[in-house]
């Protein structure tokens, strides 16, 4: 009650300091309230920035796979049976008959297979299903037991 | 007491006021905006198709066969244009720079719904034509004093694949063709249509920069690796194309396959077309043109059956080689009397006598010796009257009529054992001779090599289907059909490579009866006998420069036969067993 009552007495001897008093709190309120805003906008703008930046990203990802699959369309039309059978008769080429042949043994040839464009899929030998499920609770305990 | 000072807080109390005001009303007139009513229009996000990349299909030496392209689709934000007035300025860019009509593309923007944001102009646009439009665009934007009117704002690009086919027409009847709509036709396209075309996935993006979130990565379709060596593809058709020109046969059909494992080689029928260009599918193919004869035409085989009978007759014992026969020049069965094709008779013979002239009353006269039962349950085990079960959409099953079917009659089983009266595709029956040439198994013809998925290449194992003969009864086949093209002299044989194989001359039956001008020329050969690598049925339909299989269809297994032992790299038979010794 005495520092309410000692507030209405200094409003009444010198209200401009007291009103002073409370734009000094409003505004360093304000500035608390900027600062918090300023983080939230920069943080906000960064993640922004960074969503717009994974968007063109993903965007160049998909335009590099349309030039990939350009770009090995064009090599297999350059390379087409067609193309080379044109372009081995320009460069005086002819295609051999059986008897133009002559066969020698090469020890270690290994005679053409068939493509191997990926790595082919390993057999898992893992069992399907784990021992853990398959021990009985007295194996469990033997196991505990003994370790 | 006033604070005298006082004006200057009031100065800073009226500042931060109007301040106050003006970002109130700044965000009063971002909210109202035209770009705000679009974004809420809009929605907070937007839902995408994603589509997978369709799987490539390769031969076996890793040539592209499929693959894909990219094309766009152009379209226009209405509302930029109409803000802009531009739409002639586009319609006359996109008609001169991509060659796009231009009145279509103008009533398009203009006569666009009120309602509408956006509106489609053009699909599968090239990407050079794109790009003559893009630069066009980026020129406009860039040239001072250009109207709003005469630029291009408000002009959008879409990227996504199409088909390409970098062989054009090359294996055109084993692929089959992928339409716009991403659906495979005929073909590798359509049996494997679920594996190629991958899964699109439907996704949800944020339009709030700030959420972002992951587009799940669109796995693209299954890629395909196929038995097919495109060189000897190419070698085929090109040989079947030059022997349809020569012979002025109606139509041709060409297999080539591993006898030992199934794999097809090569497999070419006419008419193809160039798959880039499948909108003439209605003109090459008229009415009911097949789209591969190879798999889905059943015709009348003819004397290529014959191997078929006698491996039956010598398997259930009912003849051996030596076996003698009178022949009389005629044979009644079912009442009916069965004649030679030269209408001669050509006295006492030899089961390899009999093969080697074609005799069909002997051949009638050995359906006697096995009877209907056993014979027609070897040609069910051949594979016979079913499909075969090959890889590729569309095939034919043939008709092998049984006793007991209403159209069956005694005479039948005469006929059916010179390969008239029944009707089998190409397929089925270079599946039933791959039991004799390899030692009694049965394989089963397919196409497909390996699948790459994920990154792992998973490869196809090939099936034995049946052994519907011993392996000595398949050995004496083969010394049989070697030996008797050798004593023929036959156009078939091969210098240094000894091969096995069959002529088939057939009547084609019509309305009433057999037509009296024109016959179906057939051949079946393989080789090298002790150890075959390849398997060849060429069948010609109508040749008009001769009706004789001898003489129109065994040179070209002999073309085809040396064209093969180049690309194969197969060493003369004596080379061959000069190494084996090593």
């Amino acid at each position: 009650m005495k520092t309410l009552k000692q507030l209405f007495q200094n409003y009444k001897q010198a209200a401009w300091r007291t009103q002073l008093q409370w734009i000094g709190l409003f505004l360093a309120f304000l500035v608390a309230i900027a600062i918090v805003l300023g983080f939230y906008v920069n943080i906000t703008t960064r993640t922004a920035l960074a969503g717009r930046e994974i968007a063109y990203t993903q965007d160049d990802l998909i335009t590099m796979q349309h030039k990939i699959s350009d770009l090995e369309s064009q090599i297999a039309s350059l390379t087409s049976t067609q193309n080379m059978q044109e372009r081995a008769a320009a460069m005086g080429f002819k295609p051999a008959g059986p008897e133009e042949f002559t066969y020698i043994v090469v020890s270690g040839y290994v005679p053409k297979t068939a493509i191997i464009l990926a790595p082919k899929a390993v057999r898992n030998l893992t069992p399907i299903i784990l021992p853990e499920y398959t021990e009985s609770l007295f194996d469990w305990f033997a196991y505990r037991g003994h370790p | 007491m006033i604070n005298p000072k006082r004006w200057r807080y009031q100065i800073i109390q009226y500042s931060l006021g109007a301040i106050c005001i003006l970002i109130i009303g700044k965000i009063f007139v971002y909210q109202t905006s035209p770009e705000a009513e679009a974004f809420r229009k809009g929605g907070d996000l937007n839902l995408t198709t994603l589509y997978p990349a369709r799987g490539e299909i390769y031969d076996r030496n890793g040539n592209l066969l499929a693959g894909n392209k990219t094309v766009y689709e152009i379209g226009v934000d209405l509302n930029t244009i109409r803000q802009d007035n531009n739409s002639e300025a586009i319609a006359l860019a996109l008609s001169v720079n991509a060659g796009l009509d231009y009145a279509k593309i103008y009533n398009a923007i203009t006569q666009a719904d009120p309602s509408q944001n956006y509106t489609i102009l053009a699909d599968n646009v090239s990407a050079e034509a794109v790009d003559k439009v893009k630069a066009f665009k980026i020129e406009l934007a860039n040239k001072p004093g250009t109207l709003s009117a005469s630029k291009l704002n408000g002009l959008a690009f879409k990227a996504h694949y199409q088909r390409f086919y970098p062989e054009n027409a090359l294996a055109s009847n084993v692929l089959g063709f992928v339409t716009l709509d991403n659906n495979g036709y005929f073909g590798i396209e359509q049996e494997y249509n679920n594996l190629l075309a991958g899964i699109p996935s439907i996704v949800w993006i944020p339009v709030n920069p700030t959420r972002v979130e992951e587009v799940p990565v669109v796995k693209p379709g299954t890629t395909l690796i196929l038995t097919l060596d495109r060189e000897i593809q190419s070698a085929m058709e090109n040989i079947l194309d030059k022997t349809l020109s020569d012979s002025g046969a109606e139509s041709g059909t060409i297999i080539v396959m591993d006898p030992k494992n199934g794999e097809i080689l090569a497999m070419t029928s006419t008419p193809r077309i160039n798959l880039n260009d499948y909108s003439t599918y209605s003109q090459v193919f008229p009415d009911s043109t097949p789209f591969n004869r190879a798999i889905s035409q059943a015709y009348e085989p003819g004397s290529v059956l014959k191997i078929l009978t006698l491996s039956t007759a010598l398997d259930t014992g009912a003849v051996q080689p030596q076996t003698s026969f009178l022949d009389t020049g005629v044979i009644v069965v079912g009442g009916v009397a069965l004649n030679n094709w030269d209408r001669g008779a050509w006295g006492q013979q030899d089961m390899l006598g009999c093969v080697q002239h074609s005799l069909n009353v002997c051949f009638a006269w050995i359906a006697t010796q096995i009877g209907a039962d056993n014979f027609y349950g070897y040609l069910k085990k051949f594979g016979l009257g079913h499909t075969t079960g090959i890889d590729l959409a569309g095939e034919g099953t043939g008709r092998l009529k049984l006793p007991g079917d209403s159209d069956w009659y005694p005479v039948d089983l005469g006929t059916n054992a010179f390969g008239q009266g029944i009707s089998v595709t190409p397929i089925q029956m270079i599946m039933a001779a791959s039991a004799i040439a390899n030692g009694g198994n049965m394989v089963q013809p397919h196409l497909l090599y390996a699948t790459v998925e994920n990154g792992i290449q998973q490869n196809k194992h090939y099936e034995v289907v049946g052994n519907p003969i011993s392996p000595q009864t398949a050995k004496t086949m083969n010394e049989m059909l070697a030996t008797s093209l050798e004593k023929e002299a036959s156009l078939a044989t091969v210098p240094n490579y000894r091969v096995a194989g069959k002529t088939g001359t057939a009547q084609i039956p019509i309305f009433g009866g057999y037509d009296p001008s024109f016959t179906n020329a057939s051949f079946i050969g393989w080789g090298p006998v002790d150890d075959p690598k390849f398997m060849v049925y060429i069948w010609l339909e109508k040749p008009k420069s001769s009706t004789w299989s001898s003489e129109v269809a065994a040179p070209i297994f002999k073309e085809v036969a040396e064209k093969l032992i180049v690309l194969m790299g197969i060493p003369p038979d004596q080379i061959r067993h000069q190494l084996a010794g090593q």
